[in-house]
């Protein structure tokens, strides 16, 4: 099918030689003019992003690429290293390996979806400046159904994977919606910044900043579109807050039992909850038997993070048999189109269509 | 003829529950869509037998004022069809559809009750305290109030169900399908709002009735006197809720006692009454 | 507050504990009432404590009518700068208030230090604020009219025979049973009963008084004379019948009330009496359990020469009777003797009461459901507007409040700001 696939990834290069190899969107329509003049290919996709640069080429049946390939990459950057970082995979491997890709399986956060939105801006990309063809044209729009389609049938991105993320995802369960839900920073670390600006995102309602020093509370407060205050206003702002983000240095906690359970009272039991990712804890851990708050630490969220994770390892062995018989069944439709023949490629649950390669672009 | 509707009722709610209980482990979204429509099937042909039952038995002098909710069969053949249409406006408002997965157990609950009645399923021989139109006002109030406060009991299970999850720290997928903490809260605030002047008024409507029956307009009786420890219960929670400021755990208990109390006031009363209750016909 | 809910608790557990344990006396129990009357006491008390309710919702004290004091109490807010002077931004204001359909009053206050803007209180649902009012003293009420009931009301049963007047303990009455009419479905249970009555005034010994009603009541269909009720309760049997038909020695016997009939040998029999609902109490003493003639007994004695032989009761379509003694007997063959028929007197029992508390339970009654309703399905919001001047032109300031939960009324306020916002803007 000479359907060849070479590029390096984290799996097989370290940060500072991957970030030689980036090729930007303006950068894109160049690299690929020269990807075709250089390789002599006839179809051409160039998928970069910060875990990984990989070229996707349909080049003519017999002629190895291989060579040809890894120099467009020695002319891109000069290193040592470079050539033993790349990988290639041809015919069957590399229809499985774009497929495994698209689904989040080869990234650094198992079944992450941004991966499939790379994938489409780079075969768009690749589309607009005219290195496609009709294999890649097909190929690519397989990947994306079953990026998709991985991701449908199996748990493969369920959970939040960060820190941050969980614990805005924690806060949905709480109060459902964040909107105009009031959100408490006590520090103004970077921290902080990380877990408000994910709380951010779902547009909510106040946000006050404390901090020992106010000027730094002012700064994030700024960044932030929020309000700041010096730390001894805790008592007044504390029951006005839904959503507490708590990362001061303070050596023992500030935020007492006895102080939630006076604040639960003025908030007349509305729930309160309290991400205490400092070290040591801000909230004393007694305060999450009070009825309706929930204290969660950065263990805690941690925790749940690698629960997360590995739940969706588990789903590994699923997405893989899916997409071993999804790439199977597309070589065999491509090779019947190579030779001629009609074959046909399945679309989701119902019976397959008859394929023909000009017909899916 | 009446038989198949009401048979058909029985099989459309069944099916609505096994849909609902299947949503909630597979998580397909139209499988709930299908148990709704099981439900407005239901309902629809329960109610066309409940209608032909009535017009059966009015055709004697002492039925003149008969309604389709006279003994046990029919009485929680009554009661699952009210929960039903209480649980369809809910979801038209709120749009919540695990809701299904902890309301249809109990309508299925009520309905299979009324089929294995220990009195029989025909039609009963009014006794002459029961002839009245006031079967038709004061009965029917009193059902859409308990209907509410079931399913404020259903939403209360959910919500401690969710604040397990929470407090647990250990939230399972099982917290992704149920909806938030807060609006489980506020769900059962809202019914429970709503349903308790139609409680009261049925309370009311039952002393207007008495007053006309009985020669005075409350007794203590049994069942009158659960009525308004059901009245206090829901008022302890409005005050609670509204005065005091308990929301949450506490409250979801009370609203899950509360259904308790009701269903004693419906049911566990009956053997302690033998003048209110179905005992004091034998239920026939 | 928290007291409140402490009685509601103990009023709830002593009710359930009147319910299981009938016999002891809970309901009508001085205690009992003591914890009512605290609940309607504690409900004015509290009630009394309430603040005035302002007029329009505009601040009463002079200090509060400045922009800065406003918006305090908003838990919304808005604000709309726009080039439009103060005036024309008050005309937009006011068309757009009244196309919401609000109810709006108008009033200047201070902005900054020296100078006035034009305020708006506007409102919906604004009788939703005394349905709380009204609600709580409502409860006062039902319970005044349970109060008033309790102490001067009357309650009496009259067991009349057909035929028979009784005359009330509690007022100048008589009751004259002139008819009584049961019927039964094919099952045995009883389908309607109901009772002509007259009511005549009570006159001098041995005269009538004047007729002062006459009617046909039925259960849940009672005589209603100037608040006083004549109930159909309850029937039964009295120990009295007409006739009864024995049968002894193969022979049909009509008898009468105290009536010797002979038989063969010197022996006759006389029938005596009927016991309703016979039962036998666990010493062996027979007694009738009601008047519902679930178990009817007739007293026979078989009588030779004057001289009681035998006195038994006998059960009705039973081949079984019981000594005086309790001592159980069998009448199956032989001898055989069987009491097949009777014509039973019947009594009806009406039951007359008065209770003067009753309009002001009805009305606190009517009052409540109307407070309930108005607290619980009204929902009351209100906006304050306040038009400033500015360097460009205005400041539109919008803040809004409702009764329930904010979040009850942001879509609808972000709505209506919306639309100002395209007049202004």
């Amino acid at each position: 099918m000479s359907l060849v696939i070479v590029g390096l990834s984290h799996r097989t290069a370290p940060i500072d030689l991957r970030e030689h190899l980036a090729i930007t969107a303006p950068q894109m329509g160049e690299a690929l003019g020269r990807l075709v003049k250089v390789a002599g290919a006839r179809e051409a996709v160039l998928l970069s992003t910060c875990n990984r640069t990989e070229v996707y080429v349909r080049g003519d049946p017999g002629t190895s690429h291989e060579a040809s390939l890894r120099a467009f990459f020695g002319d891109l950057y000069k290193h040592p290293g470079l050539m033993s970082a790349l990988y290639q995979h041809e015919g069957a491997a590399a229809v499985r390996h774009l497929f495994r890709v698209a689904a989040g399986l080869d990234s650094m956060v198992i079944g992450e979806t941004e991966i499939l939105g790379q994938v489409k801006s780079a075969y768009q990309l690749a589309h607009t400046h005219g290195s496609t063809g009709k294999i890649t044209n097909v190929l690519f729009q397989r990947a994306l159904f079953v990026g998709k389609q991985v991701r449908t049938r199996t748990n493969i991105s369920e959970g939040s994977s960060s820190v941050g993320s969980v614990a805005v995802t924690l806060a949905e369960r709480i109060f459902g919606s964040l909107h105009n839900r009031h959100v408490l920073l006590l520090g103004a670390g970077e921290m902080a910044e990380v877990t408000a600006r994910h709380l951010l995102s779902q547009k909510t309602g106040q946000i006050v900043i404390l901090n020992r020093t106010v000027e730094k509370a002012q700064a994030l407060a700024t960044m932030l579109n929020g309000r700041a205050a010096p730390l001894d206003a805790l008592h007044d702002e504390l029951p006005r807050a839904d959503v507490v983000i708590c990362s001061t240095s303070a050596e023992s906690p500030i935020v007492t039992a006895e102080l939630v359970q006076k604040v639960m009272k003025v908030r007349r039991g509305k729930s309160l909850y309290f991400v205490d990712i400092a070290v040591p804890r801000n909230v004393e851990p007694s305060a999450h038997d009070i009825d309706n708050v929930y204290l969660y630490n950065i263990d805690d969220l941690q925790r749940i993070v690698d629960e997360n994770m590995a739940r969706r390892r588990a789903e590994i062995e699923d997405a893989e048999g899916l997409i071993d018989g999804l790439s199977g069944e597309f070589h065999q439709w491509v090779t019947a189109a190579l030779e001629g023949r009609t074959a046909a490629l399945k679309h989701g649950l119902g019976a397959p269509e008859q394929g023909d390669p000009s017909r899916e672009s | 003829m009446e038989q198949t509707f009401f048979g058909a009722a029985f099989t459309s709610y069944s099916v609505a529950m096994s849909l609902f209980f299947g949503y909630v482990i597979t998580r397909r979204e139209s499988l709930s869509r299908v148990a709704g429509y099981a439900v407005w099937t239901g309902v629809i042909t329960h109610i066309v037998s409940l209608v032909l039952r009535t017009l059966a038995a009015r055709v004697v002098e002492e039925h003149r004022f008969y309604v389709p909710w006279s003994n046990w069969f029919e009485s929680f053949s009554f009661f699952t069809l009210v929960i039903a249409i209480t649980f369809l406006i809910i979801e038209w408002r709120r749009g919540m559809p695990i809701l299904g997965a902890f309301v249809s157990p109990v309508f299925f609950a009520t309905m299979t009750t009324a089929v294995y009645s220990p009195f029989g399923t025909q039609i009963p021989l009014l006794a002459p305290a029961l002839q009245s139109y006031w079967m038709a006002i004061h009965v029917p109030v009193m059902f859409i109030s308990y209907a509410a406060f079931a399913l404020a009991f259903a939403v209360g299970l959910a919500y401690l169900i969710q604040e397990r999850q929470l407090k647990s720290k250990h939230p399972t997928s099982i917290s992704f399908r149920l909806p938030p903490l807060e609006d489980l809260d506020q769900l059962i605030y809202r019914i429970i709002r709503m349903a308790f002047p139609i409680l009261t008024l049925g309370v009311l409507l039952g002393a207007r009735w008495a007053y006309d029956a009985w020669g005075r307009y409350w007794g203590w009786d049994p069942k009158e006197t659960w009525a308004l420890i059901t009245w206090l219960i829901y008022l302890i929670y409005l005050h609670m809720r509204l005065v005091v400021g308990w929301r949450g755990r506490k409250t979801a208990y009370l609203s899950l006692l509360g259904f308790g109390v009701v269903l004693f006031t419906y049911v566990g009363v009956n053997y302690l009454s033998s003048l209110h209750g179905f005992l004091s016909n034998q239920g026939r | 507050m928290r007291f409140n809910i402490w009685l509601f608790t103990i009023i709830a557990a002593a009710s359930i504990f009147g319910t299981f344990f009938p016999k002891i006396e809970v309901y009508h129990s001085v205690w009992f009432s003591t914890l009512l009357g605290l609940m309607a006491f504690d409900v004015i008390a509290c009630k009394l404590r309430r603040g005035p309710l302002l007029i329009h919702g505009v601040p009463k004290r002079e200090e509060e009518r400045s922009v800065e004091r406003l918006f305090t109490q908003s838990r919304l807010w808005a604000s709309l700068p726009t080039r439009l002077p103060v005036e024309s931004a008050s005309e937009a204001v006011r068309l757009w208030l009244a196309s919401l359909g609000l109810r709006v009053h108008e009033e200047p206050v201070r902005a900054g230090e020296s100078g006035n803007a034009s305020a708006f209180f506007a409102a919906r649902h604004r009788i939703q604020r005394w349905g709380d009012m009204v609600l709580h003293i409502s409860i006062v009420a039902i319970l005044g009219g349970g109060l008033m009931g309790a102490l001067y009301g009357f309650d009496e049963i009259l067991p009349l025979p057909v035929g028979e007047t009784m005359r009330l303990k509690n007022r100048p009455l008589e009751v004259t049973l002139e008819d009584f009419d049961i019927q039964y479905y094919p099952s045995g249970a009883v389908s309607r009963y109901a009772s002509e009555i007259t009511v005549r005034s009570a006159g001098a010994a041995g005269q009538a008084g004047a007729e002062l009603a006459r009617k046909r009541i039925v259960v849940n269909d009672p005589l209603d004379i100037d608040r006083i009720r004549f109930y159909q309760a309850s029937w039964g049997m009295t120990p009295l019948f007409h006739s009864a038909i024995l049968r002894i020695g193969g022979r049909d016997i009509a008898v009468r009330p105290g009536e010797e009939v002979p038989l063969a040998g010197g022996l006759s029999v006389r029938a005596n009496r009927i016991a309703p609902t016979f039962e036998l109490t666990p010493d062996g003493r027979m007694r009738s359990a009601d008047h519902e003639g679930r178990n009817p007994a007739l007293q026979i004695d078989f009588v030779e020469n004057g001289q009681v032989k035998a006195a038994v009761w006998l059960m009705l379509n039973r081949p079984e009777a019981y000594r005086i003694n309790g001592e159980r007997v069998s009448t199956a063959p032989p001898p055989p003797f069987l009491w097949v028929a009777v014509d039973p007197i019947l009594f009806s029992g009406v039951q007359v009461g008065y209770d003067p508390g009753a309009p002001l339970f009805w009305l606190g009654a009517i009052c409540l459901m109307a407070g309930l309703c108005s607290h619980f399905y009204l929902h009351q919001r209100r906006l304050r507007v306040a038009v400033v001047a500015t360097a460009n032109g205005s400041d539109v300031l919008i803040g809004g409040w409702n009764s329930r939960t904010p979040s009850e009324f942001e879509n609808e306020f972000e709505a209506w700001v919306e639309r100002l916002r395209r007049q202004v803007a």
